[in-house]
């Protein structure tokens, strides 16, 4: 290794820490997991939302990819994909997401499930009145 | 390769055999987003918020916040040094000359004041001060002087001279108001300013008037909510509309009123009667030009639902949103796939006619 | 053997190799739960291709591994053959620049490295142009962290690989450092 090879280990050790802090800043104030909503997305449209505290524990919901049908499943305030037609599996390797801002992406399935808090759930971007 | 690169090797190949293990993380690494720029300012009664997205974001709502600013100086009734006021001094005196702007406004106004047969006035200035909703402190006028003031409700005494670019009324006492016209012509001006700067996706909200230009910027189109007019009865929001390019401005008759005696007094007037008018207690338009669809809530507002919405399908370039005194909800027809209603079971409301 | 036959004979076996880890690797269970996240045991053969012979050889090795390795794991023009070629493309872009600019200062260790940073993120780009959800973006920095390990472990691999190679294989660009392993040398693209 030369010495610019160690430069570029360091940078890339350094850009990876200092997106690990912009992330740990960007989530912001803590949601009880009662107020956070599920967002499921297909190919970028939501095609289910629903507050996480309703998915009972065992509770399953499937959801249609272009490659057949992903299982989520809910656990104690918390959701994972349960098994999904995808090849690599990545999506049920995820394990458990509870808090606003993670994601669970099943990329071959083109499906995102997503944990939402109360602020990011409305619905509408300006009102007429 | 020397030791410590033997070392560091075998950590590489240990790390990369126990990234089995889960990773957890919260939060999420910002989007690839496009410089946003808001501002807000009071005028012409009321907040007015734009949001702007795009290169040049900051300039474009700077220039668009002193377009509306400069528009709401022309117009404004209550300032007496505005060009309106001007020409309600000058009621029965003589013609003054205005701004190209004014001018063009003025003669919108009083095409659909013809169109939609007085149920909208431009002159309706007189019953304005009259009652003085939100002015003077829960004030019903007596039936003489509201019947005096409605005698100088005629948008057939306005005379607008084309090549002197000039307006007159003919009779003192007269007064025309752009109050329901002008947030309207202001946000399309301010839509166009920030076309000019190239914003593709920004929102004006010129006191609940709305302006969603373009998508939002993740691509989808914007949420524009219709205010419940009685949130008591399922929620704030009556329904919601997704917008690409579109104008969405009520008139609702909680916006500024008083009750007294069980009635409600609200500030939209029917020029014909002189009384605050009482077929409709939202009316939301929804279209391509906010100054029209600003009169056009109006005129809608008073007319209600039979000869509004004909009114509206007349013009075809229009769609409308009424909510009748028994909190139904009527729309027309074109509008029906497109809403979502949002208003929550318990009012009395279902769509369609 | 003549020049030209061993030229083709190595890059055959190198686009061969590539091919077989590029398929080996689709194999294995998810290694970790980062999409995207990949050993880039094929990005060796790339590598290998980039010190014997050069940029135009690189390429070659690099769009028919990707093309062969998909067909044969059965996820041609699948939303993994994509993720693929989008990885490929970009840390090739990527590795080929750094060799270039870095001439003499940068050994293939460092070159890897920086292919596994851009081949991870061009998959990241990828994908999120894919499920159109910008919420992916959440695994950057893992992605980052990632492909240290890896860039490292294959960029070290690739150097004692090369070594390995018979001296008459020609080496024109590169030349080995007695202590820095493999390091560029003129480079003429």
């Amino acid at each position: 290794m030369t010495r610019v090879d160690k430069l570029i280990l360091l940078a890339v050790l350094g850009l990876a820490l200092g997106s690990f802090a912009v992330a740990g800043l960007r989530r912001g104030a803590e949601v009880s997991p009662a107020q956070a909503q599920v967002v499921v997305e297909v190919d970028g449209r939501v095609v289910d939302k629903f507050p996480l505290a309703d998915l009972k524990p065992g509770e399953r919901r499937q959801v249609r990819g272009p490659l057949g049908y992903s299982v989520i499943i809910g656990g104690d305030n918390k959701v994972r994909m349960e098994s999904s037609p995808c090849p690599d599996k990545v999506c049920v390797a995820r394990g458990w997401i509870s808090l606003p801002g993670e994601a669970i992406v099943c990329m071959p399935n083109h499906i995102v499930v997503h944990i939402v808090g109360p602020a990011s759930e409305k619905s509408y971007d300006a009102v007429t009145q | 390769m020397r030791r410590h690169e033997r070392g560091l090797f075998a950590l590489a190949l240990a790390v990369i055999l126990l990234t089995g293990c889960r990773i957890k993380g919260p939060g999420q690494i910002g989007q690839v987003s496009l410089a946003k720029a808001e501002k807000t300012e009071f005028m012409m009664d009321t907040l007015i918020t734009i949001t702007a997205y795009g290169p040049k974001a900051e300039e474009a709502v700077n220039a668009a916040m002193a377009e509306m600013r400069r528009i709401a100086d022309l117009m404004d009734a209550n300032d007496p040094k505005s060009e309106v006021s001007r020409i309600n001094e000058n009621a029965g005196r003589r013609p003054v000359r205005v701004s190209e702007e004014t001018f063009e406004l003025l003669k919108l106004a009083r095409r659909y004041s013809e169109l939609s047969g007085g149920a909208f006035d431009v002159t309706v200035r007189p019953l304005v001060v009259l009652w003085g909703i939100g002015k003077k402190d829960k004030y019903v006028p007596d039936s003489a002087a509201i019947e005096r003031a409605r005698e100088l409700v005629d948008w057939r005494d306005l005379v607008l001279d084309e090549e002197a670019k000039t307006a007159y009324l003919r009779r003192a006492g007269m007064g025309v108001d752009l109050g329901g016209a002008a947030k309207g012509y202001a946000a399309d001006r301010a839509r166009d300013v920030l076309l000019r700067y190239g914003v593709r996706s920004a929102l004006i909200d010129a006191g609940g008037n709305i302006w969603a230009v373009g998508r939002r910027p993740d691509g989808r189109p914007w949420r524009i909510g219709i205010k419940n007019p009685r949130p008591e009865h399922g929620g704030e929001l009556l329904a919601v509309m997704p917008s690409e390019d579109l104008t969405l401005v009520t008139s609702g008759d909680y916006e500024r009123y008083f009750i007294k005696n069980g009635v409600r007094y609200h500030h939209i007037f029917d020029p014909r009667t002189g009384r605050p008018a009482s077929q409709a207690i939202s009316a939301t338009i929804i279209g391509k030009n906010s100054a029209e669809a600003d009169i056009l809530s109006t005129a809608v507002f008073v007319l209600g639902p039979d000869q509004g919405l004909a009114l509206i399908r007349k013009l075809s370039s229009f769609e409308a949103v009424l909510v009748t005194p028994e909190e139904q909800i009527v729309a027309t027809g074109n509008l029906e796939d497109e809403l979502e209603i949002v208003r929550e079971e318990g009012g009395t409301g279902d769509t369609g006619r | 053997m003549e020049g030209q036959t061993r030229r083709l004979l190595y890059l055959s076996l190198l686009v061969a190799g590539g091919t077989a880890l590029h398929v080996f690797e689709g194999f294995l269970p998810a290694l970790s739960a980062l999409p995207g996240a990949k050993l880039g045991l094929a990005n060796l053969a790339s590598l290998l291709a980039l010190a014997l012979f050069g940029p135009v050889e690189m390429w070659w090795v690099v769009i028919l591994r990707v093309f062969f390795g998909s067909l044969l794991g059965g996820t041609l023009l699948t939303t993994t053959f994509f993720l693929s070629l989008a990885g490929a493309v970009g840390s090739t872009l990527v590795m080929l620049t750094a060799a270039r600019l870095g001439r003499g200062a940068l050994s293939l260790v460092g070159v890897s490295v920086l292919g596994a940073v851009a081949h991870n993120l061009s998959q990241l780009l990828m994908a999120a142009f894919l499920v159109r959800h910008p919420g992916i973006f959440f695994y950057l920095p893992y992605l980052l962290l990632f492909a240290l390990p890896t860039g490292y472990f294959i960029g070290v691999t690739a150097s004692f690989v090369l070594r390995a190679f018979p001296p008459g294989v020609k080496q024109a660009q590169w030349k080995k450092h007695p202590a820095r392993g493999v390091v560029p040398r003129a480079w003429n693209m």
